[in-house]
Parts: C-alpha cells; sequence; structure tokens
C-alpha cells in the first residue's frame, strides 16, 4: 500500500469577536491507498473543517497537504484542478447539499461538465445514468428533482456525484449522521460496496462510534482542534490510551440490557472553549488523570507501537 | 376519559395535510398555483392584468374612434352611448384615449422594470458574489440612489436630459435598480454559504459557473416578485411626473390625462376619474398579483 494523502501541520484559525478560534491546531496524519481512515470528535472539536481543509474548500493557516506526494500549495490553476479531480467530497446534509433547481441528472453531470469529460451531452447523459445504477438509483429518476427523493435516495445522489470523477479519495463528512438508522445502514453497505469495486480510499468524518467502526481500518481522535489518539480499529476500540477516547466509548449508549449496570466512566463539566483553549494538554481541565505537568506541557502525539500513536502523557494501560 | 373526538382528529389531520401541501419541497411553483388556488386577490390581479394587456394590445378593434381625432362640435361632452367616458376639451374621445394611453402606461411600467431588474440584478449578483471593494462601491452607488427621493430624482434627470418617453425609461431606471440590487445581494451573500454551492466548488466547478447556474436560478422567484412590484411603481411615478409636469408631453399616458384634465376637474370630472380609474385598478393588480407571488415565495425561500 502506498501512502495518497499526507496532512502535515495543518493549522486553522478562524478570527473572531474577542480572540481567534483555534479550529484545528496542528494536525497531521497519512492516509494508505485503499484504507478507510475514521475520524471521531465531539461536535464542533474541527473534523468537519479538517475535512474541508483537505480538500482546500477553505483557505489553511499553515501547513501542508500532499496528495499522491504533490504539494497541493505548490500548484496553480489547471494543474492543481486536475489533481483536485482525485479528491472528492460526501456532505453531511442531504437536503442542503443538492441545488433544489436542478435535476438529478443534472446535478450528477455537473463534475462532468466542470472537468470537460465526455464528447457531448448524450455521452455525458449516459454516463450519468450508469452512475445512478452504480449507488442505487433508477436511470428513469435522471429528470426529478431532489425535493422528490427521500433522505437516503439524496444522499445516494451525493454519493453518485461524488464519484462521477472516479476520484481516488473521498472525504465522507458526517455522510449517515442526518439519515434514520435503518437507512445508514443502506449507504454504509454502498460505501463499503463502492469502495471495493473501485478501490476507494476514505476519510470518514463522523461523530458515531458505532458507524466509524463498522466501516474504518483505523481511526483518528480529535478534541478541541488536535489529534489525541490513532490507532488500527479494533485496538481502539477493545483498549483506549487516551483518557478522552476512553469517555468518547463510554459514553455510546450500551444496548444489551443485561451490561447496563457495568461501570462507565461519564465525564462533566463543560467542553473547554476553542476561543482560548487551556493551556498544555487540552483536556486537562476535564480529566481524572491530569496533573501539573498536563496544565504546563502540551504532549505530543508518541508512537506506541502497533501502529498506535497518542498524545497524553499518562496514556492507559501502559 | 378524554380522547379526541374524530371530527377533531380528522381536522388536526387535514391541517397536517394542508401544512405538508405547502411544504417548502413542493417547489416554489407547485406553491404558487396553490396560492391562486387560495388567495382571490392575487387572482382577481393576474386576471385583471390579462385584460388591461389585452385592451392595450388590441386598442384599435375594442374602439372606433381615433384617440388623437379632434370633433369640436362635441366638447367636455359627459358620458354617454356615444362617448362612453365622454369627450375633453378637444373633444377626443376619453375612452379611447384611456384604452391607447394603457399602451403607453404599461410600456412604462415594463421596460423600466425590466431595465432595472437587468441591471440590479447584474449588480447585485457582483457585489455579493465578487464581495470588497466591488462591493463596496456598488453598495455605496446604491445608497446614493436609495438616499435621494425618489421622485426628485427622477425629476432632476428629466429636467437634465430632457422630457420624452426614453428619458423617462431612464429616469425611472434610475431610481429603480438600487432596490433590486439590494435584494440580489444580500440573497447571494446567503446563497453563496449554501452547502450545495461549497459541493460545487468542491467539484472543481468555476466561479461564474456556479453564479449563472446555481445563484441565480435561486434568486429567480424573488426576482419575479420584485418585478410585478415595480411595474405598478413605475406606472405610479411615471403619473405622478406627468401630473407635475415633467412628463413625455406627446406620449398620452394616463397620467398625462389626469394632468391635462384636471383644470376642468369640477365641470366635467370624467376627465380625471377615467384614467385616474384605469390607474387604480393596473396599479391594484399588479400588487395584488406581487403580494401574492410574495407570499407564496416566502416561505419557501426561508428554508
Amino acid at each position: 500500500m502506498s501512502e495518497l494523502l499526507r496532512a502535515e501541520h495543518l493549522v486553522k484559525e478562524f478570527p473572531v469577536k474577542g480572540g481567534v478560534v483555534h479550529a484545528v491546531s496542528d494536525v497531521s496524519f497519512a492516509i494508505q491507498e485503499g484504507e478507510t481512515l475514521g475520524l471521531v470528535g465531539e461536535s464542533g472539536c474541527g473534523k468537519s473543517t479538517l475535512g474541508k481543509l483537505v480538500l482546500d474548500l477553505i483557505p489553511l493557516t499553515s501547513g501542508k497537504v500532499f496528495f499522491d506526494g504533490r504539494d497541493l500549495s505548490a500548484l496553480r490553476g489547471e494543474e492543481l484542478r486536475a489533481l483536485r479531480r482525485g479528491m472528492q467530497m460526501i456532505f453531511q446534509d442531504p437536503y442542503a447539499s443538492l441545488d433544489p433547481r436542478m435535476s438529478v441528472g443534472r446535478i450528477i453531470m455537473e463534475p462532468l461538465n466542470a472537468h470537460h469529460i465526455g464528447a457531448s451531452r448524450a455521452e455525458r447523459a449516459d454516463m450519468v445514468r450508469v452512475l445512478m445504477e452504480q449507488v442505487g438509483l433508477r436511470p428513469e429518476f435522471y429528470s426529478r428533482y431532489p425535493h422528490q427523493f427521500s433522505g437516503g435516495q439524496r444522499q445516494r445522489i451525493g454519493i453518485a456525484r461524488a464519484l462521477a470523477l472516479n476520484p481516488r479519495l473521498i472525504i465522507c463528512d458526517e455522510p449517515v449522521s442526518a439519515l434514520d438508522v435503518s437507512i445508514q445502514a443502506q449507504i454504509l453497505n454502498l460505501l463499503s460496496d463502492l469502495q471495493r469495486q473501485r478501490g476507494l480510499t476514505y476519510l470518514f468524518i463522523s461523530h458515531d462510534l458505532n458507524v466509524v467502526r463498522y466501516l474504518s481500518d483505523r481511526v483518528m481522535v480529535m478534541s478541541l482542534g488536535q489529534l489525541c489518539e490513532t490507532a488500527p480499529t479494533e485496538a481502539l476500540y477493545a483498549a483506549p490510551r487516551h483518557p478522552y477516547t476512553r469517555f468518547l466509548l463510554d459514553a455510546v449508549p450500551q444496548p444489551d440490557p443485561s451490561r447496563r449496570n457495568e461501570e462507565r466512566a461519564l465525564l462533566t463539566g463543560e467542553v473547554s472553549s476553542p476561543v482560548n483553549p487551556p493551556s498544555g494538554c487540552r483536556f486537562h481541565l476535564r480529566c481524572p488523570f491530569a496533573d501539573e505537568r498536563c496544565a504546563a506541557e502540551k504532549p505530543e502525539l508518541k508512537d506506541l507501537g502497533d501502529g498506535r500513536f497518542c498524545a497524553c502523557h499518562h496514556p492507559l494501560g501502559v | 376519559m378524554k380522547f379526541l373526538s374524530k371530527d377533531k382528529y380528522t381536522r388536526t389531520l387535514s391541517d397536517q395535510i394542508i401544512a405538508a401541501e405547502i411544504q417548502p419541497d413542493e417547489g416554489v411553483w407547485m406553491s404558487i398555483r396553490h396560492m391562486f388556488r387560495v388567495n382571490r386577490a392575487a387572482l382577481l390581479g393576474l386576471i385583471l392584468i390579462a385584460l388591461i394587456v389585452l385592451m392595450a394590445v388590441f386598442a384599435p378593434l375594442i374602439t372606433r374612434y381615433d384617440p388623437n381625432e379632434m370633433d369640436l362640435m362635441s366638447m367636455n361632452e359627459p358620458p354617454s352611448a356615444e362617448h362612453w367616458f365622454g369627450t375633453d376639451d378637444l373633444g377626443q374621445d376619453v375612452f379611447t384615449r384611456v384604452v391607447f394611453g394603457g399602451r403607453i402606461s404599461l410600456m412604462i411600467g415594463f421596460v423600466p422594470s425590466l431595465i432595472s431588474l437587468v441591471l440590479g440584478t447584474a449588480l447585485g449578483l457582483m457585489a455579493g458574489y465578487m464581495g470588497r471593494h466591488v462591493d463596496n462601491v456598488i453598495m455605496r452607488l446604491a445608497d446614493v440612489v436609495l438616499a435621494f427621493p425618489s421622485l426628485l430624482l427622477a425629476m432632476v434627470v428629466m429636467y437634465t436630459l430632457g422630457s420624452n418617453i426614453l428619458n423617462m425609461f431612464i429616469a425611472l431606471s434610475i431610481i429603480n435598480w438600487a432596490g433590486t440590487a439590494r435584494v440580489v445581494r444580500a440573497q447571494t451573500l446567503s446563497l453563496k454559504e449554501k452547502e450545495f454551492v461549497e459541493a460545487a466548488r468542491s467539484m472543481g466547478v468555476s466561479r461564474w459557473t456556479i453564479a449563472f447556474r446555481h445563484i441565480l436560478p435561486n434568486c429567480l422567484p424573488n426576482l419575479i416578485v420584485l418585478f410585478t412590484l415595480d411595474i405598478p411603481a413605475a406606472i405610479m411615478w411615471e403619473s405622478s411626473m406627468s401630473f407635475l409636469g415633467v412628463g413625455d408631453p406627446n406620449a398620452a399616458s394616463w397620467g398625462l390625462m389626469v394632468s391635462q384634465g384636471k383644470d376642468y376637474a369640477y365641470m366635467c370630472p370624467w376627465l380625471i376619474l377615467a384614467p385616474g380609474l384605469a390607474i387604480l385598478f393596473t396599479v391594484m393588480a399588479f400588487n395584488f398579483l406581487g403580494d401574492g407571488l410574495r407570499d407564496a415565495i416566502d416561505p419557501y425561500m426561508k428554508t
């Protein structure tokens, strides 16, 4: 497996009244070709911002993104557009991400038009129909409008649109969190089928730990704009190293009634503000294991072996 | 035990069905059709407008007189079977002049509204979409126009350029474009943050394609409303200016007829009543239609 995407020291700060929102602070990671990297974290921790930074949808404050070994910030114009064809995005809200005044056919055709793919409109329309079939939409729906579809079907439209340019990497920004649970499974299965058929690489962003576990090979945990922990999926769910990960996992509702009485560690207190994040480890104010060192010194992401990385002065179980 | 009576239950259910019927998801055209079924005033406006337009288009077929033909044997005659709305001081048939005046007044309603629609949309789109300096320059210009009392500004333009119908178009366009530009700019600002625009950007769709394929079509329903409300405003401005004597003296619009008839108003009230009522009905018809359209489109645009 070769490395498809590498992000180095990504920083995004939004100036606001009375300070700066540190949305993403010095995040580095890499995605291997063909794998699914899950990205979890609570609301407002900067997950979506990170996804958009990778795609250059919002400008970086600092840092670099390499796609297929090439530095995106060094490229301009047509070259950049051509390289970015390889990266597409599936959006969270299947209602807001489709233009209500465009037919499904035109929505899926839009990326083909933008990159002048296909010799004629008829040829592009044929490509659109093939794509619709691949994502489980009937090609007869070609001239219908988004409002005539259900949430799950709309998300299929979004997926077909993302596939149109035959990308290698797809950033899935909470693709199922707006859907009913029964539909979620269908969309997740579709995503994993497409990955097998096309050898896709996913950066899968979600706040739902079960969803991430189902799809991901590796998982990154993010909190307040920083990475806490990265590990192979099963290892992370079995034995989290970062206290924050532990609390996240314990917060997942337990569906098995016989295990509901098991002791669970639950967090108290407010999430710290990203405007003036706490010094040192940003989690130290809420962490039961924190000491003076955590308040003073920012923990770096350390290699714990077996593909696990953790940014904590007192990792669990070590 | 309390329970919902069947009557109450069906009523709640039908409320829900009605609510579902005007769901934003139904699309803007469906909601306009629904509005015409419910809002009788808007429907009346639409029918009136159709009648007035037909009247203006087929003017020579409706009346047997020539609007400029003078008959000095029958001056200032009250309404009769011969002259439905009477005659004026030159013996011209007032009904004929109202019918033909509709051509001028409708033209004065449509042309400047269309010009200011195109101009305001283009400038508003540029301001909202390009932002920064372009936005500043265009919107400050709009502020200047809006800061002047409209009638005064239009009169100054007419005085400067001269009183003819072409300059009337220019004057009315100048006072009208700024409002359209503001609306389009505001809508562009909100639309360009929408996720589907972000999606288009992520796919590498060019800036101008986004502006014309995504933003402009989504502004369209509001532009239709603005257009229908601009028309009666333009007719009113023109009438006011003609009444005050800065209109085109050769274009026999309804406003000019009122102006010319005012000297005989006590003796021959039909001279101002006929064109005055024509203005009233036309303006009201467009306002009813525009208000109805706005109501139909507003909830759709809120989502």
